[in-house]
């Protein structure tokens, strides 16, 4: 008796606007492939690549150079917390800016008490008297809050009006305060609208000792002696969900942030479109993994899509 | 990351944000409101009290208490948590006391939380949505710096400066004021003026270190409010609540100035009946016809 009458079901539901069997609409997620040494890698072919979507194989349509160029937003904290060496920031932000392709646009940014949002200009000009302009804001800084997560909020909804591949790069100590937006809604928020976070953060862990004794025992760690606090782990968090990556930023040390620099900017210069048809069309958010069947080879990419609606 | 995301979409949706209107008493023209603690000698709260158990008096002058209520209000408060360098060895028990006073939040309170040392940083936020606050507590505290303590009580106050009703101002601190930040005015004299001038109320708690500063615990006297200083290992949630619990015991009281200068006058608040003191503000600033 049972079956005949999910037959009818079945029949009926097929019927219904909108219960046939949704139409395939590829979608790309972008990311770039690293090697062992971390260095990009072009020229992926479709049969090296695996997509694995909530842990289950999915066919891959294409692999192939995004169709427009980086739309990128940099966001540079100027708050009070964060020192730059503003020459060699200003110099190595246009050494990164003239790394990237030819297509690729830059909008800058920044967080602190007064916010800068310059218009979107080709990647290779002289970045050097806007970030120095824009650095120069923190004189006038009021050691106010740095709400880092509406800002990241604001860049994404600059990007969502533009064509992908999408991404910022935040500049920052991490300490992010006085949010209208919280971490969780903002990576949610990038991920939806195809925008990688690549951070690289001013500042390294802490570790603090609480206070002595007995009288330090709290009901969420009672026998916590110490508490890391670590400002890139929200960023990094987010940075992982995107698809973009953290680093930590090389104070005092040109060389070392020059390499970093270059090593970004190659990898936001190997980003690859791969196009895929997501077995679900409801609207929801689905974890996805994209790897390469080459030993030892990694590809950045986000690690949630949101699949079309039904 | 994906589970932490579902885990708070899951959250939110739990929570439950059903505000019944309640009165709020603010002071106007015709009317000073003030809000009144009333302790037995040994401590304890004392409820139930009437109009008629209260006696004001304005520069000296008994006067009609023309609004009474004993219905306990709703919170508006501004919660500052320093996060100087002499506070990091706290930063857990801090942090969890301040989900505790979270947690005791009623329908219809409202908190702002800040923090001062590196930076002077109020959320946007004046909430009673609890998702919001445990957010704001597990995502933004950061310690380091100095103890801008002024600034930030007067930033918080003009943060509440839209608001009616009863204002408090609650700061966790461990001891005295440091130099303050550029950017973020306010000495104790600005502070202590717009708060009485204002009608803010003044909580200050004082972790176990040097003892708070002279110039809170005087202002905390003189708005109404009160300050705790905890011994080492004292149990900092506690105090919030007790906090909480006073707020939510207060008596309000309203009169008609005797005179309207412009001046301050003093208010003296007492219980007729015997064993019991009053905490109220000690004055107010009379509207200039």
């Amino acid at each position: 008796m049972i079956r005949p009458a999910f037959v009818v079901l079945a029949a009926v539901m097929a019927l219904l606007p909108g219960a046939s069997a949704p139409a395939e609409t590829p979608i790309a997620i972008h990311g770039w492939v690293a090697d062992e040494h971390r260095r990009p890698v072009a020229g992926i072919g479709r049969d090296e690549v695996e997509i694995l979507v909530n842990g289950a194989p999915v066919p891959v349509r294409a692999v192939s150079p995004p169709s427009h160029g980086l739309s990128l937003v940099i966001v540079l904290d100027t708050s009070r917390s964060v020192r730059w060496d503003r020459d060699d920031l200003a110099r190595q932000l246009t050494a990164f800016a003239e790394a990237l392709g030819p297509r690729d646009r830059i909008l800058l940014s920044t967080v602190g008490g007064r916010q800068v949002n310059l218009p979107f200009r080709s990647a290779r000009t002289d970045w050097r008297a806007d970030v120095r302009g824009a650095l120069d804001l923190d004189d006038d800084e009021g050691y106010g809050a740095s709400p880092l997560w509406d800002r990241l909020h604001d860049a994404v909804t600059i990007l969502a009006k533009e064509p992908a591949p999408r991404a910022v790069l935040l500049l920052s100590d991490g300490r992010a305060t006085g949010n209208r937006h919280g971490l969780a809604d903002v990576a949610e928020y990038a991920m939806v609208h195809g925008v990688s976070v690549y951070v690289l953060a001013k500042h390294a862990s802490q570790k603090i000792r609480q206070s002595g004794g007995t009288s330090v025992r709290t009901e969420a760690a009672p026998s916590i002696m110490a508490v890391l606090v670590q400002p890139t782990a929200p960023l990094e968090a987010v940075a992982i969900y995107t698809g973009g990556q953290v680093f930590v930023y090389p104070d005092r040390q040109p060389q070392a942030a020059q390499l970093l620099f270059s090593s970004l900017a190659g990898g936001l210069g190997a980003l690859q479109a791969f196009t895929f048809v997501p077995p679900f069309h409801d609207g929801a958010t689905h974890q996805i993994e994209i790897r390469l069947k080459r030993p030892r080879h990694r590809v950045h990419a986000p690690a949630a899509f949101l699949a079309p609606p039904g | 990351m994906t589970r932490a995301l579902t885990v708070v979409a899951i959250a939110a949706l739990l929570v439950v944000d059903g505000q019944e209107p309640r009165t709020v008493f603010r002071s106007g023209v015709q009317t000073v409101v003030l809000h009144a603690t009333v302790r037995s000698d040994e401590g304890r709260l004392v409820p139930a009290l009437t109009r008629d158990d209260f006696d004001v008096r304005d520069d000296g002058r008994l006067v009609e208490i023309t609004v009474f209520s004993a219905d306990p209000q709703p919170l508006t408060v501004a919660l500052l948590l320093d996060m100087s360098g002499s506070m990091v060895s706290h930063f857990l028990r801090v942090r969890e006391a301040a989900q505790h006073f979270v947690d005791a939040l009623h329908d219809g309170d409202r908190v702002r939380i800040g923090t001062f040392g590196t930076e002077i940083a109020l959320s946007p936020w004046l909430t009673g949505d609890k998702r919001i606050l445990h957010r704001v507590l597990r995502e933004e505290l950061w310690p380091s710096g100095g103890t801008p303590l002024w600034g930030a009580v007067h930033a918080a106050m003009r943060s509440l400066d839209g608001e009616t009703g009863r204002r408090v101002v609650l700061a966790l601190t461990d001891g005295i004021s440091g130099p303050g930040l550029p950017g973020h005015p306010g000495s104790a004299r600005d502070a202590r003026n717009t708060a009485e001038d204002d009608g803010f109320m003044i909580y200050a708690i004082g972790i176990e270190g040097s003892p708070l500063d002279a110039s809170i615990t005087t202002l905390a006297d003189r708005t109404g409010g009160g300050h705790f200083r905890l011994a080492a290992g004292a149990d900092v949630a506690g105090t919030f609540l007790t906090v909480v619990d006073e707020l939510r015991h207060q008596y309000v009281i309203g009169f008609t100035p005797v005179k309207a200068d412009g001046r301050r006058h003093d208010i003296d608040v007492r219980v007729k009946q015997p064993g019991m003191t009053v905490r109220a503000r000690k004055n107010y600033r009379a509207p200039d016809r």
